[in-house]
């Protein structure tokens, strides 16, 4: 595994990642997603209070986030679920990590057949601190919806196979 | 017509049911994974399975055997996020169905109904 292989994986997994989260958000929700700056992500940088990480394994390693501000997620379980008022925190936190499935395996799908997805587990606060493996390149974007903002970050890693 | 749905997350069962209610499907049972799905199953044969695919305890692969061991006219249908070839292999050997995959419509859903347990409403 090279730098190389890895930036080039990096790449390659961006735009299905944002691809993926455009199409979630605008068939579960119907709401449009704009995409802020793509930046390099550092241990100082901060999450909403909701995360969801999922591993990936196989042609590539390591994880995606999605970290979901607590609007977000009560406007998005409101809307599906067709309920107003207080959304239920267990609720919320499912309603996270599903996103967060459902994005990463979609974008898997674009991505190699040669990759295999766990499953989410939930991080509440807002004080949270991930890393990822010591060759991924983990990049970190802003995205605005008209029910809230979230952070898609994710850090990467090429195994041997060509992807 | 009664369905199964089973899937760890909450929300797409919640999404799940409010969207059969709409189709006209008001006989509906959901499971958190395939050891309680299973139990639902054995207790009474639905006409439908919806079945997630990564879920804990047991996977939605697994929950399709088991199923196919008891009974091998049910219509199985995996929801995935993914079509990965090996998976669907896979499945495919062990006797499933169709797939659905995430996010669904209620159109994409009311279609698979259709196809494979005639007309909801």
């Amino acid at each position: 595994m090279t730098a190389t292989a890895t930036a080039t994986a990096t790449t390659q997994v961006l735009n299905p990642l944002i691809q993926a989260a455009r199409d979630t958000f605008g068939l579960m929700l119907d709401s449009q997603v704009i995409k802020g700056d793509v930046s390099l992500h550092t241990i100082k940088d901060e999450f909403f209070p909701l995360t969801a990480v999922i591993g990936l394994a196989g042609a590539v390693r390591g994880s995606v986030c999605l970290s979901f501000s607590r609007e977000l997620a009560a406007n998005a379980v409101r809307q599906m679920a067709g309920i107003e008022g207080e959304v239920d925190s267990d609720l919320l936190r499912d309603t996270v990590g599903e996103f967060t499935n459902v994005i990463a395996g979609s974008a898997k799908d674009m991505i190699s057949d040669e990759v295999s997805l766990g499953l989410p587990n939930v991080i509440c606060g807002d004080n949270v601190k991930i890393t990822f493996p010591d060759q991924a390149c983990a990049m970190r974007a802003r995205f605005d919806t008209d029910l809230g903002p979230f952070f898609l970050v994710f850090g990467l890693e090429a195994a041997t196979i060509e992807l | 017509m009664n369905v199964l749905v089973v899937d760890d997350s909450a929300m797409t069962r919640m999404i799940a049911r409010k969207t059969l209610k709409s189709l006209g499907v008001t006989d509906v049972r959901d499971a958190e994974d395939g050891v309680v799905a299973l139990k639902m199953f054995e207790e009474e044969t639905p006409d439908v399975v919806f079945s997630d695919w990564n879920m804990p305890n047991m996977d939605g692969l697994q929950l399709l055997k088991e199923i196919r061991q008891r009974n091998q006219d049910v219509p199985v249908i995996m929801i995935t996020t993914e079509g990965s070839k090996p998976k669907v292999v896979a499945a495919i050997n062990e006797g499933v169905s169709d797939y659905l995959v995430k996010p669904f419509t209620p159109a994409t859903l009311e279609e698979k109904l259709g196809k494979w347990v005639g007309a909801t409403s």
